[in-house]
């Protein structure tokens, strides 16, 4: 903090420095300065480059409180847990992606996930303030199905640990189910259109097998594309506050 | 009250002080922490407006003096505050 602060003066005008400068740094040395005295300072020396805009001065300073801000919000921002269940599919066939498509969609339609909402409690302020619709499209969000090499993964991410874990499992083993209704569908039909014998005498289909259980991993943004944002954010409003300053008061 | 500048004369009208002393002092007679980017904006602003200046020292922290057009600012600004106040408690005793 002290380190940051005693850099603060040179996001001042050079002309305000030449004149207060060594008096600014004797007070800055003098007092205990804290987080609101940065701010406080940066807010200073953005007001008094406003005045007397400088380009790069300002988008350095305004870069700097972009920054500061980033690193509040990502502070404050609560932790989320990733749970990811892990299943590997034996005797995958070539339709595989689109036949785990169609599984996924049958499993995660609306009633399902509506009844694991409702199960697990989860959303509480958000199913107060929004439609269902809309608690179902962030639940959604959380999820992520992704199939790679005969490997399935349905990942959950939520704020609370251990539900993100019974929802990771809760979703993985609706997958399952669906996937034997499925095939079972399937077997029937085939049956049926071909007068061929029950489907397991004929049609071994793909195995799904559990191979990691879920197990929730804190996640978090990372720090530095967030602190990236602030500082371009923070440059760019610079930037723009001080054309618009010299468009103003042009003679400056 | 929480006009850094009035609070900034206010402070130097019992004597010559620099930016922390002042700082110190208005946090004991008015209960306001100034800022050090609040105390330098209001003491540049003071001193362009000729309200201010700053005394010679060979020390870093250079004092500063109310003029005499800033003692007359100040005295104009606390009869301004003095009448609202007691317009206001008038009110709220007649109430």
């Amino acid at each position: 903090m002290r380190k940051m602060i005693h850099f603060t003066p040179r996001l001042y005008p050079a002309w305000w420095r030449a004149r207060y400068g060594p008096e600014f740094e004797a007070l800055l040395e003098d007092m205990n300065a804290g987080f609101g005295d940065l701010l406080d300072t940066v807010k200073g020396a953005l007001l008094m480059q406003f005045n007397r805009s400088n380009v790069p001065l300002m988008a350095a300073a305004c870069g700097l409180l972009g920054i500061m801000v980033a690193a509040l919000v990502s502070h404050v921002t609560p932790t989320r847990y990733a749970s990811t269940a892990i299943v590997s599919i034996e005797n995958g066939e070539p339709g595989l992606p689109q036949r785990v498509a169609v599984v996924a969609s049958r499993a995660f339609g609306d009633a399902a996930l509506t009844s694991l909402i409702e199960k697990n409690e989860l959303y509480p302020s958000e199913r107060q303030s929004q439609s269902v619709g809309e608690v179902l499209h962030r639940f959604r969000e959380d999820i992520t199905c992704r199939l790679n090499l005969g490997v399935l993964q349905v990942s959950f991410t939520y704020p609370d640990s251990q539900k993100s874990q019974q929802v990771a499992g809760e979703l993985m083993d609706r997958l399952m189910e669906e996937n034997l209704a499925v095939r079972e569908q399937e077997a029937e039909d085939e049956r049926v259109n071909q007068q061929a014998p029950p489907p397991d005498q004929t049609r071994s289909g793909e195995r799904f097998r559990v191979t990691d259980p879920p197990h929730p991993v804190p996640v978090s943004a990372n720090l530095i594309e967030v602190l990236s944002l602030g500082l371009g954010g923070g440059a760019l409003a610079g930037i723009a506050i001080a054309i618009l300053r010299r468009r103003v008061q042009p003679s400056h | 009250m929480s006009d850094p500048t009035l609070l900034v004369l206010a402070s130097l009208a019992d004597g010559d002080k620099h930016g922390y002393a002042m700082m110190e002092d208005i946090q004991a007679f008015a209960g306001v922490r100034l800022g050090p980017g609040t105390l330098y904006g209001a003491i540049t602003r003071l001193e362009e407006r000729g309200w201010i200046r700053a005394l010679n020292s060979t020390d870093r922290r250079r004092p500063y003096r109310l003029t005499a057009e800033g003692r007359r600012h100040l005295q104009e600004e606390l009869a301004g505050l003095d009448q609202v106040v007691k317009a206001g408690q008038r009110r709220l005793k007649d109430a």
